[in-house]
Formats: structure tokens, C-alpha cells, sequence
């Protein structure tokens, strides 16, 4: 046996045990595994450019599934033509253009390893008047006829039986209807998706993935997508002796056991630490972990610069009463670049919050501390850290290819309060790190 | 006249001698062209544009009856140039499952499959009770097809239900039929391991036997001009799908003219041959011998090796244990194989015809193993 | 009076290490694209002169990190020929490199061209250079060490994975779980193959995949056993579009997908070139299920549509597919003289192998848009794979450097790396 011999002093024991532990910190929000909850941060439409996003979402077991889905509305609108905006330019300085937080929800039903998807614009229902390649709902899988001289035989309708019914084992998309987002122009908010029993309470079933990819035509050929895996919340199970412990099978629970589901039936859903007894999901993580290339870097590959927006919703969320009365939080920032050099800053979110990086701290992004000016290093690394309701989100790097610099763009933004639109673009998911104590609650009706 | 005599006197020699050697095995090998089984394999299944293959397979049981189908390409590598070492076989496997209600008949065409549709009008194509999606063969396609009988759960069953039978069809309006090889399952345990040693399913055989026109002989009946090209088609029982290897097979041929002249030679190939009579080895066993009248009709037997079961050289054809370091000179990987002949006349028009071959004895062994269905 | 002022993001942060510390968590078993791990695996690694990947890794503790990093170059023997396994194999060669990062310290560089250590730096941007022929680059910040370049030229792309392991100062692994990295995927100005205007227009990003350590010991052979790093997954699964279906979006456009994978068992000792058979199993929007199998050799990188003609994945059908993959149920000889041959049991194995399950997968999944038949590729978009299960045989073999004696057991007396190499016996060093 090769051996090799370390001294282990208790500091780097206690910071062992520490990176240890605090890597191996149970499951926590996943982007990555079948989960209970799924949750897309951004979702966009938009007009002009013409954009997009493809919602995939898929059943990864053998039995049916219902989901309960939320779109969160976070568009701003002009309080004097209610039009949509991003600034109080847009409302030809006469209104102001305040945030929006309102939610629509709708149920879908999907089949056994069903791979299911709709457009945001265009919702996916019986009729299915948009793209041609939409299959209009509901899809019927595969079942076996009940009586007669075809009994057995599969079928996804009765009239193929004959006689009898096509018993499907509920293995149709029948009331399944997604509505398109509640915006004819442009929407931006977030997608939540609840596995959900057939009587509307909430379902311990961790059998979703999802995807998500927003496109966007750029015109003169020019195509931009940018794909994000869904954030899945995993529905916890604990020992029925001990409801303390998490379990994943009755022989983790030994005396104290069955393993059974944590989530009860009532309409709130609580995220929570394993260690919680109340805690019928997992927890958002205590602190999210943002990789990026600092906003003007330029592209270390090609021409252009690297700008980063960032996405952040609440683990938290109120779609009972339909009021942002939950996700409410503070988002602390700690800024490293590659010379180890700190920075910090915070900011508020309140039920959605998307921004450029440099513009979080300032309206002036070529001074801000995530700008590349500042930094002065090409690699950053953002700690953020909510206090309040936790927080989760998903990241965008796009190009920008048009020679502009930072400080144009930060003029831009300023001045006509137009959107820039950059691409192309990528999309990819924040890492986590922690366990975050307080619960967060989703509350559905 | 003494000629005519000894003619028909060698000719029913010859005839008792073949019953002779064709009964010689005692044991019939149950794999069977004209019974159902459990397991049906069809050996050449081509889509490559000027060809293609209508299938056909029945479920010829009074009760619902699941399959478990495999394609197997065996296309080479770089379809343009010829198969050889350095252009090995794909080996690519593609499955798809089968539902036949009872007594049901389905067929399609493996270029383009057959999808699943309630609105096919009678009489059209896909009119009928769908069996299932059944994907279409990739361009170029050239393999084979082995449907097992499964359960509702995908678990093979012997339930021994199965027919089938292949058209070639090309180039243009010619055409040929072939049934397609059954082998019985008597206690099949279900799991994703397929044993054809009689007691799960019943064995390969240990010989394959066939008679045939010489190679490039003349058709004595289209006469002067014309020649007969025959072109087998051999995969081995041992399949191993799941990890998608290949078997290697060696087999020896005897060949055998109407003077009992015998020419042998030795094949080798992996994973599945379809080659011309006169190129399978660098000796041509298949060649006309004994002038233009007698020497034209042939009868061939073939004779698979065992391969090494355990050791180092696992699976590489064997004749004794020495041939298998860490191993034994044991493991059977079994022959199936279907021929088809053209007749060509000097002008060009040409017909064809396809006949299975003959089984001779048993050789319990051969595995065939499944992809495991989640 | 010096008044000492609470800084409440440390304050925060020493509860967070208070709290982590004292929470007794099992550790998990699974591989993940959104925390930190001991190994960070990048599946697809391409500078190839049409496209280049930005790498950037971060160091998520409060004290140095090392890492042990290792290019595997898979490109084909001849890069302008297509792989043949026959003909022209892929390479499957080696290239490693260790980097340090600072407390919380991220980093970044090119794959062509590496990353140079240097104090003169130009401020806020990298700058390309020439060094005897090659073009490398120079990047603000402090240079986490030498990083080679892996693009020499047009007869030398590279297309393969990257992997890094924590180590500590000797070169041995530790599980301190503090690294973490995103890849970006670009199309290069001005290349073939990728014209869209300005040249600059197909980009993709993906997380590393983190695996965790556990309770890794500090020879050159890293378990993935869920006992000393976590296992690889059992399955991976992903949603897509149809191959060569039309973008619901964009309807002008078809989409297709490139699937990049490699075996979580590899062999950098011998760089033998890993073998598994894949087996794929896809379900379209009707529940209907469609298998087949391929071959993965050293790095498997398939467009959809050249695995049997890319007919599961068919438009016709439906318009989004769940693919997923999984290796084949066989046994392969593990480590000796016959790796990755199949085997019954471990006498099958020559040099002292065992006789394994297959090795576990890891991958990414990229979609483009092009306008049919052959257009350019444009809107391009990566994904990391779901995962399910785990399967806890995987290894992975390093350079260890150290050769022992085989003392005791089947292959005593023979020279040796590691423990596994000595079947009934250990590897001794003390000679």
C-alpha cells in the first residue's frame, strides 16, 4: 500500500472538517437532479428583437405527474400609459416606471417520461394556433384496451379499442393547458413548476427536470440561445421515529424508521434545513457563487467585451394571495478579482431582480466594482449572500460584438434608457455553497 | 445404356448418401424456418437505396404478444469503400418493441419503418393495428433482425409465438423471400441473458447444410450465357447487444460436387457476412467442378469453431484448449445464414431467389444477450 | 480610542463556518454542476482553430488550493480526416499541469493558448503574444502558474477534456472541495465554419461537473466509490430539441445537437484509451421509447444525427426528445495489461486487472441553429446533463511517478504503481 505521511494540525483539520462539511451539506437546490420543484429564474419575451423562451420540462418516472405552475410577472410598466418599460424613460419622463410582481398559474399533466415543452409567447393548449410544429394537447400515451377482442392491446384512444375503453392508467396530458405569458410586448419573470397530487396538494415526487432556452433572433442570420438547466427544490423524506433525520430509505432510519415523505398536505412549502423537522424540501443555499468575467473585459478569445447580467428571484414566494409580501431580501455581494482583491456592495430584491453586474452598485458601469476598469483583471468571482428570504438565480454572459465599450453602454443605458441588446450570449447556473437556516415558504393556493 | 444406369444408379446414391448425412445428427437442431418460436432472427435485412426489405412477422398465438426487436447494421464503417480490417463492420444496434394481438399479421418496410397512426385508410400501406413505432434503418443500412418475445414488462418469455419471414426487394422489380429462423424457448427464465442450450431456449445447430448452383456456373435452364450468383448471408447465434460485441466466427466449409469431389476452406468474419460464394476466402470452395454437366450442382456444408470461454483469447475462434491460455476451447457461438441466388442471362435480366439454409445437429452455448430494459 | 467596528458580511461569514462546522451532514454521493468540488471535470474542450473555450476556475476557500490539471487530447491521429477507429483513432494523449489559486481567488484562460506566468501583465485585458511560433497569452491578476497552450497550428487542433484535481503543495489529493469552474465555448473570428457576421457569433457556456471529495487518501488512485470522492452518476438524461426539427422560435432555423462524453474511469497512467459501450434510450412526447447502442473511445463527441443516422431523434415524431445514456451492463478488465477488454472474472484480466463493471459517464449536451440543409451554425446553447443514481466502481488512474514492488499476493515481485496492481498483496515503496 502506498503511503504517504501528512501532519494534520487542528487548524487545517478544523478547516478540513470544515471544507468537508461544508461541500458534503446534503442536496440543497439542485440543477442537476429530479427534483420536486423546479424553478426557471428568467423567463423572456419580447418583440423587438424578436425573442423567446423554450420551457423543456420532463417526467423522468414511470407514473403520471400534475404540476402546479406560477409564472411570476415582473415586468416594470409605466404608471401613466402602463406600457411595459425599463426605465421612467421609456415613460417619457412624465411617469415612473414602477416594478410588477403578479402571478397566473396553470396545471399540466405529464406522462410517463414525457419530454414536454411550450413557448412562453405562445403557451401550448387544445388548439395550438401558434408554430406549426406545436403538437396540439392533450397527448395521449400509450394505454391497453380494457375489453373485447383487442383487450390488451395498446392504444391511446377508444376508438381504437372498438369496444371499451383505452384504460391509460391516467397516462394523458388531458388538463394540461399553459397559457402564454401575460404580456403582449415584453415580459420578463420567472417560471416556479410544483409536483402536485391529483387533488392540488402538494406531491413529495422528485421525478422533474427542466431546461430552459431563450432565443432570440438577431436578424442578418444572426441567431442567439442560451440554455439553462431549471433549478430543482427535492422534496424531503424523513424518519417517521425521528423527524429530524432525512432519510432516502428505511435502513437510514434503522429503529427510528419508515422513511417516509415529509410533505404534508396543507398549501405551504417549506424549504428548510435537513436538520428542521418542518423542512419539507431542501434548502436554498446560504450563499450563491458567481463566476464571471468582469463587465468591458475584453474577450480573451476574439473582438468584443463581456458583459454579465444577473438574474436573482426569492426562494420564497406568496402565489396565495398573489402579493409579494414573501421574497423580500438583501443581497450582499463580495467581490474577488484574480489579484485576491476584495470588493463589496448590496443591493435589494425584491421578488425579481434582474441586472447588469456593473450596474448593481451604479448607474455608471465602467465604475463599478465589477467592471473590468475597476477590477483590472479579466476573471471575477462574486460571493452573494441574502439576508432576508434566500435567493436563487441563474447568470447571462453575452458579447458584445458592435465595438461598443463599457462606457458606451453605460450612456446608453443612461441616456435613451433603451435596453441594449447584446449577444451572442450564454446562459449558466450559479453555484451554491451552505445551508441556509431560516426557512423559506412557497405558498400556493 | 450403361452411361444412363450409372447415372441414376449415382444418382440415388448420392440422394441416400445426403439423406444419410443430413439425418446423421439425430438430434434436429430446433431452430426452425417453418414452426413459431421465441426468437426469430432474420439474417439479411438491406435498405441501401437500391434495395429494400419488407418484413413481415406474425403473432400466430390466441393471446397478446410483445417483441423485443433488434436491428443490427452491420454496414462498413466508411460505406464507400469495401469492408476490410481497416473498414470494420458498425456494429450499431437499434431496438424497438412489438405489440401483436392475437393471431395478428404486421409487416414494414425497414427503409421506412412504420409509425403508429389510428388514421391510416384501408387498404393503405399502415392500414391496421400499429405494432408499434418502428424506426426506419439509416441509409446504407445492411444487417440483420432478431425479435425475442417478451412480456408486457419487457422480460423475454417463451411463449413461442412468433413467424416471420424477409422480401428483398431490387434492384428494380426483382425480388426474393426468405422465412425468417425461429428458435424455440422452453424455461426461459426471463432475465436480459438469452442461453440456447436446450434448456431455456433449444440450441443452434452445429452445422449449416445447403445445395446450390457452383459459383458463375450456367443456369442450365436460361442456358449459354447466363451465370448463377449466389451470395450468403451468415451472423452468429451469439449476439451480445448490450455491450454492443461483436462475435468472431471461424468456420470451415466442405464442399461437395455430384462426383463427391470435396473442396474445403476456412471463413472468418466478424459479426455478420454477407459476401459473394467466391469471396469469402482466398480458396474458392464454391467453384465449378467436373465440366459443365456434372460439377455444377453443389452441396456445402458449413461448420462453425468454438470460440475460448474464459482466459485471455475469450471469444476468439479455438480449435483445443491450447488455442485458450486461462481458458477452454468450449464456448459456442453458433451459425445462422440465408442464401440468395441470381440468375443472370447474357442480356442483363437476372432473378432472384433466396432459400434457407439447412440445420444440421446442436450445439448448446451460444448466449444472446439483451439490452436491459429499465 | 480605536473603536473595533463589526464588519457584518465577516460576522456573516463566520457564522456561516460556525454553523457549517457544527452541522452534522452526510456527505453526498453525487456529482454536481453547482457546487464546489475536489475534481472539476470539463467534458468538452475545443481549440481547433474554428472555435476556442474560455476556462475559468475558482478557488471557493479561505486559504491556498491547489490543483492538478490534465488535458486529454482526443483529437484524430490525422485531424483532417474524420475518426475511424481503424484508420484514425483518436489520440488520446496527456498533457497535465498544476495551477494555485489565492483565497477566493478566480482565474481564467484560453485553451489555445494558455496562460503564461508573468509580472507584466497589461491591466484589464490579455494580451496575445509570440513565443518561439506558438501564440500564448498573458492575463492580469496573479497567473495561477504555467498553463500550456494546446492549439499548435491547423495540423494540430484539440478537441477533449479537462480535468483538475485539488491537491496540496506535494502534488497529493485532498478533498478540500474548493474548486469550481464554468467553460465558454466560442466561435473564433474570421474561422470557417462558423461564418456569421463579425465572426463572432457562436458562443455556449457550461458548469464544470464537480465531483466531491469525501475522505480521499493520497495515493494516485482516486476512488469515486462514494467513499473517498463521490460516485458518477448511473444515468444521465437531457431534454432537447428534435435533430434537424425546426426551432419553435426561430422557425427558420433547424436545430441539432452535439453530445460530448467521457468515461468517469480513465487511465492516465497508461493512457490506454478508455472503451465503453453506450446505450441510449430516448422517449419522444408520446411515451414512446426508442434504444440503441454506440461506442465511446477515449471521448465520445457525436452530432445526434451521426448515431445511426439520427433516426430516435426524428422531427416527424416530436418536436422534444429525453435521451438518455447509460454504459453497457458488461464487465472490463480494470487496470493490467488488458484494459478495458471484457471479462468474466478477474483471471480474465492480464497484469494483474481486475474484472470491473463498465466506467460511469459524464457529459454536455450543445444545441446550434442553422438554416437547413447546411447553413452556418449560429445560436448555439450548452446544458449540463441531468444525473440520476450512482454507481460507485469508477477510478482514476494518475502519473503517480512512484514505482513499488508487488509484496505478497498473485503478482508479488512484479513492479508496480498501485495497490490494485498487486491482487492479494500491496505495492511497497520501500525499495
Amino acid at each position: 500500500m502506498l503511503t504517504m505521511k501528512r501532519v494534520v494540525g487542528p487548524l487545517t483539520l478544523a478547516a478540513a472538517t470544515l471544507l468537508v462539511a461544508a461541500a458534503g451539506a446534503g442536496a440543497a437546490t439542485t440543477s442537476d437532479q429530479p427534483a420536486a420543484i423546479v424553478i426557471y429564474p428568467k423567463v423572456v419575451y419580447d418583440t423587438a428583437p424578436v425573442s423567446d423562451t423554450i420551457i423543456e420540462i420532463a417526467n423522468t418516472s414511470t407514473s403520471p405527474i400534475d404540476l402546479h405552475c406560477f409564472y411570476v410577472n415582473a415586468t416594470s410598466h409605466c404608471t401613466n400609459t402602463g406600457a411595459p418599460c425599463d426605465t421612467g424613460l421609456d415613460c417619457g419622463g412624465v411617469g415612473a416606471c414602477v416594478p410588477g410582481w403578479a402571478e397566473i398559474d396553470f396545471s399540466v399533466t405529464l406522462t410517463r417520461n414525457q419530454p414536454f415543452y411550450w413557448l412562453a409567447g405562445t403557451g401550448r393548449n387544445r388548439s395550438c394556433a401558434a408554430a406549426s410544429t406545436c403538437e396540439p394537447l392533450p397527448l395521449n400515451g400509450t394505454g391497453v384496451c380494457a375489453q373485447g377482442i383487442l383487450a390488451g392491446q395498446p392504444c391511446t384512444n377508444a376508438a381504437q379499442c372498438g369496444v371499451g375503453p383505452c384504460v391509460g392508467a391516467d397516462q394523458s396530458n388531458a388538463g394540461t393547458a399553459v397559457p402564454p405569458v401575460p404580456e403582449s410586448l415584453f415580459f420578463i419573470g420567472e417560471l416556479k413548476c410544483v409536483a402536485v397530487n391529483s387533488d392540488g396538494t402538494p406531491s413529495g415526487r422528485n421525478d422533474l427536470i427542466g431546461t430552459a432556452t431563450i432565443v432570440t433572433d438577431l436578424g442578418d442570420g444572426l441567431i442567439d440561445a442560451q440554455s439553462y438547466n431549471a433549478i430543482g427544490v427535492q422534496a424531503n423524506s424523513r424518519c417517521d421515529g425521528d423527524t429530524a433525520l432525512v432519510c432516502s430509505s428505511d435502513d437510514d432510519c434503522g429503529a427510528d424508521g419508515p422513511c417516509v415523505s415529509a410533505v404534508d398536505s396543507n398549501n405551504i412549502l417549506v424549504l428548510g434545513p435537513n436538520d428542521d423537522p418542518e423542512a419539507e424540501y431542501q434548502y436554498c443555499p446560504e450563499t450563491l457563487v458567481l463566476d464571471h468575467i468582469f463587465d468591458g473585459a475584453p474577450d480573451p478569445v476574439g473582438e468584443g467585451i463581456w458583459m454579465t447580467d444577473l438574474t436573482l428571484v426569492p426562494c420564497s414566494e406568496n402565489f396565495a394571495l398573489g402579493q409579494a409580501d414573501l421574497g423580500r431580501s438583501t443581497a450582499q455581494f463580495l467581490v474577488y478579482n484574480e489579484f485576491e482583491q476584495r470588493f463589496s456592495t448590496s443591493r435589494p430584491v425584491t421578488c425579481f431582480d434582474e441586472t447588469l453586474l456593473s450596474n448593481i452598485d451604479t448607474r455608471n458601469n465602467a465604475r463599478s466594482i465589477f467592471s473590468v476598469n475597476v477590477s483590472g483583471t479579466i476573471a471575477g468571482q462574486s460571493l452573494i449572500r441574502p439576508v432576508g428570504d434566500g435567493l436563487i438565480g441563474v447568470a447571462r454572459a453575452m458579447k458584445v460584438v458592435n465595438g461598443q465599450t463599457i462606457e458606451d453602454i453605460s450612456a446608453q443605458v443612461n441616456g435613451d434608457g433603451l435596453r441594449p441588446v447584446f449577444a451572442p450570449g450564454v446562459g449558466y447556473e450559479i453555484h451554491q455553497l451552505g445551508e441556509r437556516q431560516p426557512q423559506d415558504r412557497i405558498v400556493i393556493p | 445404356m450403361w452411361t444412363k444406369r450409372r447415372v441414376r444408379t449415382r444418382e440415388v446414391l448420392c440422394g441416400v448418401a445426403l439423406a444419410i448425412v443430413m439425418t446423421a445428427g439425430a438430434a434436429w437442431a430446433d431452430v426452425t424456418t417453418e414452426r413459431p418460436g421465441s426468437i426469430l432472427i432474420l439474417p439479411k435485412i438491406v435498405a441501401d437505396g437500391t434495395r429494400d426489405t419488407l418484413i413481415e412477422i406474425t403473432n400466430t398465438s390466441n393471446t397478446l404478444a410483445n417483441a423485443h426487436c433488434y436491428y443490427i447494421n452491420s454496414a462498413p464503417l466508411d460505406p464507400s469503400q469495401p469492408p476490410g480490417p481497416t473498414n470494420p463492420s458498425l456494429w450499431q444496434e437499434v431496438d424497438f418493441f412489438l405489440f401483436l394481438t392475437r393471431q395478428q399479421p404486421t409487416q414494414w418496410f425497414a427503409g421506412s419503418g412504420r409509425t403508429v397512426s389510428p388514421l391510416d385508410p384501408p387498404g393503405s400501406l399502415n392500414a391496421g393495428l400499429d405494432p408499434g413505432r418502428i424506426p426506419a434503418v439509416p441509409p446504407g443500412f445492411q444487417g440483420e433482425l432478431i425479435c425475442v418475445q417478451v412480456d408486457s414488462g419487457g422480460a423475454p418469455t417463451g411463449g413461442n409465438a412468433l413467424i416471420g419471414s424477409a422480401t428483398l426487394l431490387g434492384p428494380e422489380s426483382d425480388s426474393s423471400k426468405y422465412n425468417a429462423l425461429a428458435i424455440l424457448g422452453d424455461e426461459v427464465d426471463g432475465d436480459d441473458v438469452l442461453n440456447l442450450d436446450n434448456a431455456e431456449y433449444r440450441a443452434c445447430p452445429s452445422e449449416l447444410a445447403f445445395t446450390h448452383f457452383a459459383q458463375g456456373t450456367t443456369d442450365p435452364y436460361i442456358g449459354d450465357g447466363s451465370q448463377v450468383i449466389s451470395r450468403i448471408a451468415l451472423v452468429p447465434c451469439t449476439h451480445d447487444l448490450e455491450n454492443a460485441i461483436p462475435s468472431r466466427v471461424s468456420a470451415t466449409v466442405f464442399s461437395y460436387d455430384e462426383f463427391e469431389d470435396r473442396l474445403s476452406a476456412v471463413i472468418d468474419f466478424t459479426c455478420r457476412l454477407d459476401a459473394d460464394l467466391d469471396n469469402l476466402s482466398e480458396v474458392n470452395p464454391f467453384l465449378p467442378t467436373g465440366g459443365p454437366v456434372f460439377g455444377t450442382f453443389r452441396y456445402s456444408r458449413l461448420i462453425p469453431s468454438n470460440v475460448c470461454e474464459g482466459g485471455t483469447n475469450r471469444r476468439e475462434p479455438c480449435s483445443d484448449d491450447s488455442d485458450c491460455p486461462n481458458g477452454t476451447c468450449t464456448g459456442v457461438v453458433g451459425l445462422l445464414g440465408v442464401l440468395e441466388s441470381a440468375h443472370a442471362a447474357s442480356d442483363g435480366s437476372s432473378a432472384r431467389s433466396s432459400q434457407n439454409l439447412h440445420t444440421i445437429g446442436e450445439a448448446p452455448g451460444a448466449t444472446i444477450t439483451t439490452v436491459a430494459v429499465p | 480610542m480605536r473603536v473595533l467596528k463589526r464588519n457584518p458580511w465577516l460576522a456573516g461569514l463566520g457564522a456561516l463556518l460556525a454553523m457549517v462546522v457544527l452541522s452534522a451532514q452526510v456527505a453526498t454521493a453525487d456529482t454536481s454542476t453547482d457546487r464546489g468540488g475536489s475534481i472539476i471535470v470539463f467534458p468538452k474542450v475545443v481549440a481547433d482553430g474554428t472555435r476556442d473555450t474560455l476556462i475559468q476556475i475558482s478557488n471557493l476557500n479561505n486559504g491556498l488550493v491547489f490543483a492538478h490539471c490534465l488535458y486529454l487530447d482526443a483529437s484524430p491521429e490525422n485531424p483532417f480526416l474524420p475518426v475511424n477507429p481503424v484508420t484514425n483513432p483518436r489520440r488520446c494523449q496527456e498533457r497535465d499541469f498544476f495551477i494555485r489559486l489565492t483565497r477566493q481567488q478566480p482565474t481564467i484562460w484560453r485553451a489555445s493558448t494558455g496562460r503564461l506566468l508573468s509580472t507584466t501583465d497589461t491591466v484589464g485585458a490579455c494580451v496575445d503574444f509570440d513565443l518561439s511560433g506558438a501564440v500564448r497569452q498573458n492575463c492580469p491578476g496573479f497567473d495561477p502558474g504555467n498553463v500550456p497552450n494546446v492549439y499548435a497550428g491547423p495540423g494540430a487542433p484539440f478537441e477533449g477534456h479537462l480535468l483538475c484535481i485539488q491537491v496540496d503543495g506535494s502534488g497529493a489529493p485532498v478533498g478540500g472541495n474548493a474548486l469550481k469552474g464554468e467553460a465558454f465555448l466560442e466561435s473564433v473570428e474570421g474561422s470557417v465554419g462558423f461564418p456569421v457576421p463579425g465572426g463572432d457569433g457562436v458562443v455556449s457556456a457550461y458548469n464544470a461537473i464537480s465531483i466531491a471529495g469525501i475522505e480521499p487518501d493520497t495515493d494516485a488512485v482516486l476512488n469515486l466509490d462514494g467513499v473517498e470522492y463521490s460516485a458518477c452518476p448511473d444515468l444521465l438524461r437531457f431534454t432537447h430539441l428534435a435533430e434537424g426539427g425546426t426551432d419553435p422560435v426561430v422557425t427558420d432555423y433547424s436545430a441539432t445537437t452535439e453530445l460530448t462524453l467521457l468515461p468517469c474511469t480513465i487511465d492516465y497512467e497508461t493512457q490506454t484509451p478508455p472503451q465503453v459501450t453506450l446505450q441510449f434510450l430516448v422517449w419522444d412526447d408520446l411515451e414512446i421509447q426508442t434504444s440503441l447502442g454506440s461506442q465511446l473511445t477515449c471521448w465520445f463527441d457525436s452530432f445526434l444525427s451521426d448515431i445511426n443516422g439520427g433516426t430516435p431523434w426524428d422531427p416527424s415524431n416530436s418536436t422534444t426528445y429525453m435521451t438518455q445514456v447509460r454504459p453497457a451492463n458488461g464487465l472490463q478488465c480494470r487496470g493490467g495489461t488488458t484494459e478495458y477488454q471484457s471479462c468474466v472474472d478477474d483471471d480474465d484480466c492480464l497484469g494483474g486487472g481486475v474484472c470491473a463493471p463498465s466506467p460511469g459517464l459524464l457529459g454536455v449536451a450543445e444545441t446550434f441553429r442553422y438554416i437547413a440543409p447546411d447553413g452556418a451554425f449560429t445560436g448555439s446553447s450548452a446544458i449540463n446533463m441531468h444525473v440520476i443514481g450512482t454507481r460507485e466502481n469508477d477510478q482514476i488512474f494518475l502519473e503517480s511517478g512512484v514505482q513499488g514492488i508487488c509484496d505478497g499476493g498473485l503478482n508479488a515481485g512484479n513492479p508496480c504503481n498501485g495497490p490494485m496492481e498487486c491482487p492479494g498483496g500491496d505495492c511497497s515503496l520501500d525499495n
